[in-house]
């Protein structure tokens, strides 16, 4: 486990998540996002079910950003 | 080990909307190999890293729909799009190489998903936004 990577995700995350919410988007997958990382960190390895929620989420944030404008 | 930086600043093209010139994303991958396994662990942390580039990247698309900033953004999104749209094919073969610890092949399209990130910051300059990425020990 990366923990140095992790800490980097998540303190960039939240300047993201900050960002989101000042330009009142929807900040919640990212800080559900964040969360897993945290507890799966926590555990020192991932679940099935926490590693599928992350790629649902990721998913659905690629398909937003790639929808036409 | 090597890294790669991915920071996105959208500071230089976002004139007029202070929030979003306070994006800053970063990822940080190792540079995969055989003996450096890309373990459901490690994708894992890779894929909440893109989350994180993505909810930015969705807060500039929100406040280029809205009017935020110079309609000029619209063409920029357009070019980043081309590459961004060719992330989820790599990432459904990543997930399964890595399923099926099929290591020769993941560490391949880790690798391939680095380059595509590089390939996204080179677009995204050339549309005014700045993208810095840096590969590094």
């Amino acid at each position: 486990m990366d923990v140095l990577a992790i800490m980097d995700i998540i303190v960039k995350g939240l300047g993201v998540v900050s960002t989101l919410i000042s330009v009142g988007a929807n900040a919640a997958p990212a800080i559900k996002v964040l969360t897993d990382l945290a507890t799966g960190a926590q555990n020192g390895t991932v679940t099935p079910e926490q590693l599928a929620q992350t790629e649902a989420t990721l998913d659905a944030m690629i398909a937003d950003f790639n929808a036409p404008l | 080990m090597k890294k790669l930086l991915l920071v996105i600043a959208l500071a230089t093209s976002l004139g007029g909307c202070a929030e979003l010139r306070n994006i800053g994303t970063a990822i940080s991958l190792g540079t995969t190999t055989i003996t450096n396994p890309v373990t459901p662990t490690r994708l894992n942390q890779m894929e909440s890293a893109i989350t994180v580039v993505f909810a930015g990247l969705q807060a500039w698309k929100k406040s280029c729909v809205e009017g935020l900033i110079p309609a000029s953004c619209k063409a920029q999104i357009a070019q980043v799009q081309v590459y961004t749209r060719q992330i989820p094919p790599y990432l459904t073969q990543l997930r399964t190489f890595v399923k099926n610890n099929d290591q020769v092949n993941a560490v391949t399209v880790f690798n391939q998903v680095v380059t595509l990130a590089d390939t996204i910051k080179s677009q995204a300059a050339a549309g005014g936004v700045t993208i810095t990425a840096t590969v590094g020990n």
